[in-house]
């Protein structure tokens, strides 16, 4: 796959990270950045400018929604999946109504998530021209 | 075999009609609508990727739409 651009994998379970990323990996992407919280995300983003950011919603300290919330602020044009195991309505709608692009179940089987992520990494790619989703 | 049906003259004078007309007033349903959406019930559903990833289909044709009216 063709996917000219950095991935950020926000997670506070660091197996977590491995896990995301050595899957993106296998789907063609060679550079993969993590981060170990929200807080962390913000700095990483802002140093490295990603081209896709995996959010984690339930973190210590600043969460995903507040960390989404965040980066909209800061770079309205940022592309943010949720990647989380909480999948309750209220909660995707949230991330729905704060711009993020995508919402990944975490426990998805590991053939699925890849299904998931290769769709997600072409859209990304189709739209680097088109206007990214706002609030 | 058939089922006698007694005629409507023979019916008890205190005997709900089989079927009622209900109307509900637009505003009254939005009303239930939006309750029913603010119920803990609702907002703890929990959702499957294939309903997840269509709210996000809608919301981006939604807003796609909306864009290409302005």
């Amino acid at each position: 796959m063709n996917f000219g651009g950095k991935v950020l994998v926000v997670d506070d379970e660091a197996h977590i990270r491995k896990f995301v990323t050595l899957m993106i990996e296998s789907l063609g992407v060679t550079d993969v950045l993590e981060a170990a919280n929200g807080l962390e995300a913000q700095q990483v983003y802002a140093r490295e400018k990603p081209k896709l950011v995996l959010l984690d919603v339930n973190m210590p300290r600043v969460d995903g929604i507040q960390t989404l919330r965040q980066l909209k602020q800061t770079d309205p044009g940022c592309r943010v999946v949720m990647l989380t195991s909480l999948v309750n309505r209220q909660t995707v709608e949230e991330c729905l109504h704060l711009g993020a692009l995508g919402y990944l179940r975490k426990d998805n089987p590991p053939d699925e998530m890849i299904v998931q992520l290769r769709s997600i990494l072409q859209e990304c790619s189709v739209r680097e021209n088109s206007p990214p989703a706002r609030p | 075999m058939t089922i006698p049906v007694p005629p409507e003259e023979n019916l008890a004078p205190d005997s709900a009609p089989p079927f009622v007309d209900v109307r509900y007033s637009l505003a009254a349903l939005l009303r239930e609508v939006k309750l029913d959406r603010s119920s803990a019930t609702f907002a703890m559903e929990k959702l499957d990727q294939a309903t997840i990833n269509l709210l996000f289909q809608q919301h981006r044709a939604h807003r796609e739409h909306h864009l290409d009216q302005q």
